[in-house]
């Protein structure tokens, strides 16, 4: 019994981490209407651009802030330099726009960074014990942040005017322009926005593992499972199903090791079948 | 020189093991005004170079182009072969099997290339194997570890176009249950990649400890898919199996995100024994690993690779490394060793035969005894194996190197780890000999 | 006016493919190796299309279809040791039932949520593929189906097989049935008022366009002789979506002509440098913001302001 809820604590865990970044692609999506394929590229760049900053600064707090903030700026300057332009185009062309842009941000790393991956030297936080296992502290700072985000999100949109925007671009577009929102400005705000949650994942995994190149193709799957399973755009559905995911793996690992592999999968298709517009509907 | 070569054919006799010839990789090669005065086959000898250099995995390609690169600056600052340039082609295979395959019949088929070396995953290799007999050229394997290449390609259905220089998952299984039954740890656990490699090595790995040791248990398994950034699930769902010995065959990127998770939840300290931790990663003496990790591997882990910089302790190894060392400013890999290996056979296959007709350097090659800075070996002629050992060893942080080294290294002949044809019994063979003092 | 410049595209594609023909016997190997491929994609990406451009529905599951027959395909071979009919007819089936049942647990959904439950279902395949280990060897996959003809030989049936079924697919997208779907694509309601069943007439569709998927998954296993769980991952049904948007999903050769820029920008880019992947982005990038809505698209609308002009030209000449 200690060792399954030790198994969900752990869960709980990686699914903040997949939340901060999920919740990045679902809010581009709910604005914009863009399924942003290059997500997985910003969150690589997030965890590059903290390891230089690391090495540079030697204080992680302000790696992170920065590092991500550059993240955010990169996924600005890729809305106005590319995709503002496609717009107009049905959702898939906005697909291989991404995805070519995917391809670029790979190789640049590369180039930059080299193909070798990359540590930053342990923080040195510690660990707690928890049901006799050792847990690390660090993934409380992870838990927090993701909890954090959470309730800044809320207070963004429900609390603010700018939060009103977004809402009344989610739910009506042509009516919010008539009221005077100007939308490019709002989509521009959600591609920094949305990157800078993506940055910021890849900077947060960055104690935990390695800053190496192809880290985005993995996330992004994820990131993709959740945005759909939880309702497209819909942010308390990015939550819920980020949990679901993160929580299902890692009991997934103790129960079915062999099947860690297929499980998020079957999740996803089960619920889509069942309810096709996700767990909380589409925004 | 001719004398220490004349010494190892002795040595290699005195296995039982009868060589057709030997030849020396490595910057002490034949003299050169021998190898000038015989005719130039090819304005230049072509080597195509497949390996993974995008991806996760890139850096595997960047270390195996390491050690080709080398050999071929070296060989072509001597005049080259017989006085060809030696020219590197390099692709990149994405670590997907149809790629690799379209890349190798455009080496061959379009860009003239004479040999193919390289290669980095399981699918990848058995897929570009089987394309070679069609293409008529050489495969030399210097990375890829499946044994299915080698019993079963080349040794049951016969296809005489690949060899391996590298050393195959009986490293990973084998060698590392040998190691394992002399440490006092009972309780066996592992963490796996998620793919064949994973489950090949286990496998072996199972079969040789339990007939070396039937007091063992195997009491959890854990497998992580490739690319896996929270090992935390796994590692503590391991830990609840309480073992005391843990084997993994993580690698790569997935391997530095294991170590360091693995230590701050305490996987390390539940495998502890008086003289180190029962900890097996026949791959973690990787230096991609080793620089990464350096400090936080912990003191006292048996890791191993398919060529240790350290190991063999000869002059031809010596200098392998501190060329490489010069060249690069890294230490070599066992996948650049391997490269770097591959390209002088190259070199050395074209100036015994005077040929680049395929069929004369497999019948050349089979039996063929090489003595290269990865040490004595042979390659067999039933599965174009190639038969050298590579110890385990225990890591020890020391400042005089940039990356942590090995000491108290445990080894055993090839001969009696690597599976024999046809491939049924386990080994080792020949009753339990004792470890060759290193 | 677009039903001419696709017709009149079609022929040019059909002269050149026949020209490949004669192919064999001037260029090498690599050439018809890399042609053969371009063909089997082609195929896949045209067979994807009657989904995508016709019926609106983007899928990205394709991969089922196309890795469900090429495994079958295998495993009968290699594994069962069936005669070659049987397996290749068996490949076809499976692809089929394949692609009723996805059909079936996805029609009823349409757009981002169709892409996604394929999606879904496709990587659940790859899962049972990756764990299957027994049947299709894991990540190893299959190898060693052999197809016991020269390469020179397989070009051809290759040519044939793609020419044949590209004739049928044709057929099929401009008649009754095919006008039936692009009413359905544009308004699903008039369709419905004309007594056809929407679910049905797009099951028929996805089954036809499994079924030409699956013929693709078969000619590819034989032309390497092995079958890998990558042909059963995302991104390989990622591939005919890329090749139908580069080349423009309205069209029928769209899909080809996608198919063909991009393969041959790849073989180009690898060529020259182990930085393939840049390169191969900005050329991605370039085609969608320049050629908005696909190639084909662009150049028939350039074609035929091009002619319009000209008409105008003359109408004025002729008021002089």
């Amino acid at each position: 019994m200690e060792a399954i809820f030790f198994q969900i604590l752990v869960g709980l865990s990686t699914a903040m981490l997949y939340w901060v970044v999920s919740v990045g692609l679902t809010f581009i999506f709910g604005v914009t209407r863009v399924l942003n394929f290059a997500h997985g590229s910003f969150y690589m760049l997030g965890a590059f651009f903290a390891l230089a900053l690391f090495k540079w600064t030697n204080s992680f707090v302000l790696s992170i802030a920065l590092g991500s903030l550059a993240v955010g700026v990169v996924g600005l300057l890729c809305e106005r330099g590319v995709i503002r332009f496609t717009y107009s185009l049905p959702v898939a062309f906005q697909l291989v726009l991404t995805f070519g842009l995917v391809l670029i941000f790979e190789d640049l790393v590369r180039f930059i960074w080299g193909s070798v991956p990359q540590m930053i030297r342990p923080l040195g936080l510690g660990v707690v014990t928890i049901a006799g296992r050792r847990f690390p502290i660090y993934s409380f700072v992870i838990m927090g942040t993701g909890l954090f985000l959470w309730i800044i999100l809320y207070f963004l949109l429900l609390e603010t005017k700018l939060g009103l925007m977004i809402r009344a671009t989610i739910s009506d577009i042509e009516l919010a322009m008539a009221n005077g929102i100007n939308p490019h400005l709002l989509y521009a705000f959600s591609f920094f926005f949305g990157s800078f949650l993506a940055g910021l994942g890849g900077a947060l995994t960055l104690p935990m593992c390695s800053a190496s190149l192809g880290m985005g193709e993995r996330i992004i799957i994820y990131s993709f499972i959740i945005t759909v399973m939880g309702g497209l755009g819909n942010i308390k559905g990015a939550f819920m199903s980020s949990l679901i995911i993160g929580i299902s793996e890692s009991l997934c690992a103790f129960f079915m090791p062999s099947l860690t592999i297929a499980i998020s999968y079957v999740i996803l298709a089960l619920v889509l079948v069942v309810k096709p517009e996700g767990i909380y509907g589409e925004a | 020189m001719r004398e220490a070569i004349e010494a190892r054919r002795e040595f290699l006799k005195k296995l039982g093991i009868v060589g057709a010839g030997v030849v020396v990789c490595g910057s002490l090669g034949l003299p050169k005004a021998q190898a000038s005065s015989r005719k130039r086959l090819k304005d230049k000898i072509k080597i195509g170079h497949i390996a993974i250099f995008s991806g996760p995995f890139g850096t595997y390609g960047e270390l195996q182009k390491r050690g080709s690169m080398l050999a071929a600056e070296e060989i072509n600052k001597v005049g080259g072969i017989q006085g060809s340039k030696v020219e590197i082609i390099y692709k990149d295979s994405r670590a997907k099997p149809a790629e690799a395959v379209k890349q190798v019949r455009r080496l061959v088929e379009s860009e003239g290339a004479d040999f193919i070396i390289g290669i980095d995953s399981s699918g990848v290799v058995l897929g570009v194997a089987q394309v070679m007999p069609e293409l008529k050229k050489l495969l030399i394997v210097t990375h890829a570890a499946t044994h299915k290449l080698t019993e079963e390609l080349v040794y049951k259905k016969g296809n005489k176009y690949a060899f391996r220089l590298s050393v195959p998952t009986y490293q990973d299984g084998t060698m590392a249950a040998i190691t394992a039954a002399q440490l006092p740890a009972k309780r066996w656990a592992c963490v796996h990649p998620d793919y064949e490699y994973g489950y090949a090595s286990w496998e072996l790995f199972k079969a040789t400890l339990k007939k070396l040791r039937p007091d063992v248990q195997f009491v959890g398994e854990s497998w992580a898919k490739i690319g896996t950034t929270d090992f935390k699930p796994f590692i503590s769902s391991i830990l609840d199996k309480k073992p005391d010995g843990i084997h993994t065959v993580e690698w790569g990127v997935d391997l530095f995100t294991f170590v360091r998770q693995a230590k701050e939840m305490g996987l390390f300290d539940a495998v502890r024994y008086k003289d180190g931790y029962a900890w097996i990663n026949p791959m973690g003496y990787s230096i991609d690993a080793m620089e990464a990790l350096k400090k936080e591997y912990p003191e006292g882990c048996w890791v191993s690779g398919r060529y240790l910089w350290q190991y063999p302790p000869t002059e031809l190894n010596e200098k392998f490394v501190k060329a490489h060392y010069r060249r690069w400013g890294h230490l070599p890999a066992y996948s650049g060793a391997t490269s770097y290996t591959a390209v002088y056979l190259i070199k050395h296959l074209i100036e015994l035969t005077q040929t680049l007709d395929v069929e004369t350097h497999i019948k050349t090659l089979e039996n063929l005894a090489i003595y290269s800075p990865i040490g004595e070996m042979l390659i067999r002629k039933e599965d174009h194996q190639a038969i050298y050992d590579v110890p385990f060893g225990q890591i020890k942080h020391d400042p005089k190197f940039p990356i942590p080294v090995l000491k108290n290294f445990l080894g055993m002949p090839a001969y009696m780890y690597f599976r024999r044809p046809p491939f049924t019994e386990t080994p080792p063979y020949t009753g339990y000999p004792p470890f060759m003092s290193l | 006016m677009e039903r001419l410049s696709n017709k009149f595209l079609f022929f040019v594609l059909t002269s050149i493919l026949l020209l490949t023909f004669a192919l064999p016997l001037l260029s090498g190997a690599y050439t018809n190796y890399i042609i053969i491929k371009i063909s089997i994609l082609s195929l896949y990406a045209v067979a994807f299309n009657i989904m995508f451009g016709y019926c609106g529905l983007l899928s990205f599951g394709h991969a089922i279809f196309f890795s469900a027959s090429a495994y079958t395909l295998g495993v009968s071979l290699t594994k069962l040791n069936l005669p070659i009919f049987v397996a290749l007819l068996a490949g076809l089936l499976t692809s089929v039932i394949f692609s009723i049942i996805v059909g079936f647990l996805s029609l009823r959904h349409k757009e981002i949520h169709f892409a996604m439950i394929t999606l879904a279902l496709s990587m659940l395949f790859w899962g049972v593929v990756m764990k299957w280990r027994s049947v299709t060897g894991g990540e190893d996959g299959i190898t060693g189906i052999s197809r016991s003809i020269s390469m020179i030989a397989y070009y051809y049936i290759c040519i044939i097989t793609v020419l044949s079924c590209l004739f049928i697919i044709y057929k099929i997208i401009f008649s009754d049935f095919g006008l039936l779907l692009e009413g359905i694509r544009e308004n699903e309601i008039r369709v419905e008022f004309s007594a056809h069943s929407v679910v049905k007439l797009r099951m028929l569709a996805m089954i036809i366009s499994g079924l030409f998927t699956g013929i693709a998954g078969i000619l590819w296993a034989f032309l390497d002789g092995a079958v890998t769980p990558t042909i059963a991952h995302w991104s390989f049904s990622a591939v005919p979506v890329i090749a139908a948007l580069i080349g423009g999903p309205q069209s029928f050769v769209g899909p080809i002509i996608g198919t063909i820029v991009y393969v041959i920008a790849e073989d180009f880019i690898t060529r020259f440098t182990l930085y393939w992947q840049i390169w191969l982005g900005i050329v991605v990038v370039l085609i969608v913001l320049f050629f908005r809505g696909g190639i084909v698209g662009t150049i028939a609308k350039v074609v035929s302001e091009f002619y319009h002009s000209k008409l105008r030209e003359k109408y004025r000449e002729r008021e002089n």
